[in-house]
């Protein structure tokens, strides 16, 4: 049974649709008119009660379709020996239609008329007794409260209707939002709210919005208030929206707040380390990046006997074993394998970079490759030199990047000599795993609405994670993805450095530094396809191809792309 | 009588054949099960359990999965680094296993195992048990692998 979405606006009049259980039609946006077309149906309304009734239209069709728990209960009530009330005279029908099916228990000592939140309207009313919306906690608090009481554990939460008539009188929507804020999620009232959850999410999105330009305005005092909106509207949503909401509505705050993440540099680097495992383990993004670089700088290394590889940004070394067992099982035999790895410095002095090497020639020996390693301290990557790398002529040179490029975009200048650095050392291939998504470029709005879109998408994408280790991994890769939206939000000039481009703007970078696109194969599409489907809960997950650059994506969105390159011949365009 | 004379004369003939007597016979029959029936066969006797726990019989179940063509990856090396990788047994129980009930149960791998998707499983399934194995390198038993967790293959846990 689909329930069309009531709006109401100003003058109480309604506009849109009631539900199509009764024999009604669409209704125009006219007041006084209301009446009659009623009438002409066979119902009997007052105008000045539409907004009531279609409220607890609205009431009835979620008591009635809402809990799929409940269902068989209530139908078999409705079905056998209920009293049959004459519909014409909808107000009463309704009355007691709700009379009935709330009997179950849902105790709500206070209700609330949340649903028509409105906010293009200044909001000084608003008390003060909403609590901190900095806290992404908050949204998970207040939720749990009300979960708690009431029995539907689905979206839709019904009222009692009792205490609904009791606020009959179709009030100004200013003051309905006043009440919300001010009763609703106080955490001592377990109140039971009802909120039609879908059109909720919509209004969600529209508020993260809305303050969004009101920051871009420099309108703080807006943007502040609206904030507030977020977090109620953002505990009525379920799983991915909310969480993406409250991570939002956290840069916001801090944003308008200027209140910058404490840079203790210490805890900050061990903790992304950890955050980064799980994300490896809980999505397929990482290990995708992993297996198709892997795969195209294998293919480049095809005939050499001395191999090479610079990792950009070494971290665990995880993409590197794949590698070594690829090149230990070569027709041929194995390549003597060196591995310059990259990392920035880490604050207690601890040789994390020596103990991956350590680990990957452990590794190597056991497998029998010729394995030399070495690491790179380096606050940022514009500082290397060619001479620090020690390349020499006779040995096949790769060059991995995964996600370290779009750092360098926050310095004006910075990428330019990077790459002309990458093509002093003539490597056979550079792979490059970037976000697909333009976090860069526009305005502080523009930039805001795409990566809603984008990490809305990653969030959704994680959901599908289940089990006691999973739900772990699940929420350390959200605050792994949280802490790139609070920079992409929260942060600017040389402090912003997520800021993702998109394929084809790196494509176009990337030429015009003279790189030539090298296209991935075939058999790293059919391990990336191979790889996404033994992800369980994963069937959203797509492999593309981009001419000859590959992405992976949640559904139709591309999330994030591999791509590789080679130095052009001189005389070769970009 | 005379029947029943036959069926005593018969029962005090030896049996003429134990599979027990034969480890490597048994080795080849046991080498043709699959992951679960082999595991079950291990339960049986302490002799089922020696033979099963034999590398080469993984290696033939793991080679029958990912039945790596002439032409793929060569033969004699690929023992060598999975031997060194930690076995057969292990790339059965921590990637090839769990890779083949994850894509059985999601379908759609009757008309595709074709060499090509053989050959890919093949890879990705060492890739996996590289990582894995990169994994225990440093820990020792303080943390657990992790990285094949997303296979839902529980290590020692249930």
């Amino acid at each position: 049974m689909k329930t069309e979405h009531l709006e109401s606006c100003r003058g109480g009049g309604i506009g849109g649709f009631l539900p199509s259980k009764g024999k009604m039609m669409a209704m125009e946006e006219t007041d006084a008119g209301m009446d009659e077309q009623l009438a002409a149906l066979g119902y009997k309304v007052r105008a000045s009660d539409m907004a009531n009734v279609a409220q607890r239209l609205e009431q009835l069709d979620m008591a009635i379709g809402g809990s799929a728990a409940q269902d068989d209960a209530l139908l078999s009530h409705l079905a056998s020996d209920t009293v049959h009330y004459n519909p014409s005279d909808i107000s009463n029908w309704l009355e007691n239609m709700l009379s009935e099916l709330n009997a179950p228990p849902i105790p709500a000592p206070t209700a609330t008329h949340p649903k028509s939140i409105s906010f293009d309207f200044p909001s000084e009313n608003l008390s003060s007794s909403v609590p901190n919306p900095f806290d992404p906690d908050y949204c998970l608090r207040s939720d749990y409260q009300v979960e708690g009481r009431s029995r539907n554990r689905k979206r839709m939460r019904t009222s009692s209707s009792s205490s609904s008539t009791s606020r009959t009188a179709a009030p100004a929507i200013e003051s309905i939002s006043a009440v919300v804020a001010a009763t609703e999620v106080s955490s001592t009232n377990p109140v039971v709210v009802m909120v039609d959850s879908q059109e909720a999410g919509i209004r969600l999105v529209h508020a993260l919005l809305a303050c969004a330009e009101a920051v871009q305005q420099e309108n703080y005092k807006a943007a502040d208030a609206i904030l507030k909106q977020i977090s109620i509207l953002a505990s009525s949503q379920a799983g991915a929206m909310r969480k993406v909401a409250g991570y939002f509505a956290e840069a916001l705050a801090r944003r308008i707040y200027r209140l910058h993440p404490t840079q203790d540099s210490f805890f900050d680097s061990a903790f992304s380390d950890i955050l980064e495992m799980h994300f490896y383990e809980s999505c397929p993004y990482l290990k995708f990046a992993h297996f198709t670089a892997n795969q195209a700088i294998l293919e480049a290394f095809s005939g050499f006997r001395r191999v090479h590889v610079i990792d950009f940004g070494i971290k665990q070394g995880m993409q590197w074993p794949a590698l070594m067992q690829a090149l230990a099982l070569r027709p041929g035999g194995p390549p003597s394998f060196r591995l310059t790895g990259i990392s920035p410095p880490s604050p207690d002095n601890s040789n994390a970079l020596q103990q991956v090497g350590w680990k990957l020639a452990q590794l190597a020996d056991t497998i029998h490759v010729n394995f030399e390693y070495r690491g790179l301290v380096a606050n940022n990557l514009v500082d290397l030199e060619p001479f620090m790398l020690e390349s020499d002529e006779s040995e096949a040179v790769a060059i991995n990047s995964v996600f370290e490029l779009h750092n360098l975009l926050a310095r004006p200048g910075a990428i330019e000599i990077l790459l002309s650095t990458v093509r002093s050392l003539r490597p056979r291939i550079m792979t490059v795993v970037e976000q697909e998504a333009n976090h860069n470029a526009g305005s502080f709005l523009e930039r805001f609405t795409e990566s809603l879109h984008y990490y809305s998408t990653m969030f959704d994408s994680l959901e599908g994670v289940a089990g006691g280790e999973g739900q772990q991994d699940q929420v350390m890769s959200e605050v792994f993805l949280g802490r790139q939206i609070c920079n992409v939000v929260a942060c600017e000039g040389p402090e912003r450095t997520e800021r993702h481009e998109t394929l084809a703007q790196w494509r176009v970078r990337m030429n015009g530094a003279g790189m030539r696109p090298v296209n991935l194969g075939s058999n790293a599409f059919k391990q990336a396809s191979m790889l996404l489907a033994l992800f369980a809960g994963g069937d959203g997950y797509r492999v593309e191809e981009n001419e000859g650059c590959l992405t992976l994506g949640w559904h139709t969105r591309p999330l994030i792309a591999t791509s590789a390159w080679c130095v052009a011949a001189a005389g070769e365009s970009g | 009588m005379g029947e029943a004379e036959k069926h005593n004369v018969e029962q005090e003939k030896p049996c003429g054949y134990n599979i027990n007597d034969n480890a490597d016979l048994l080795a080849e029959i046991l080498a043709r099960l699959d992951g679960r029936s082999l595991c079950a066969a291990a339960c049986v006797c302490r002799l089922w359990g020696a033979v099963s726990r034999k590398d080469a019989v993984w290696e033939a179940l793991c080679n029958r999965h990912v039945s790596s063509s002439a032409t793929d990856s060569s033969f004699p090396g690929t023992r060598t680094v999975v031997a060194a990788l930690g076995g057969y047994r292990r790339l059965y129980r921590r990637c090839v296993g769990p890779m083949f009930d994850r894509l059985a149960s999601s379908g759609d791998h009757g008309p595709q195992s074709s060499a090509v998707a053989a050959a890919a499983a093949a890879r990705l399934s060492l890739s996996l048990f590289s990582i894995d194995c990169y994994e225990r390198l440093s820990v020792g038993g303080l943390q657990r692998p992790s990285s094949l967790l997303f296979l839902g293959s529980a290590v020692d846990v249930t």
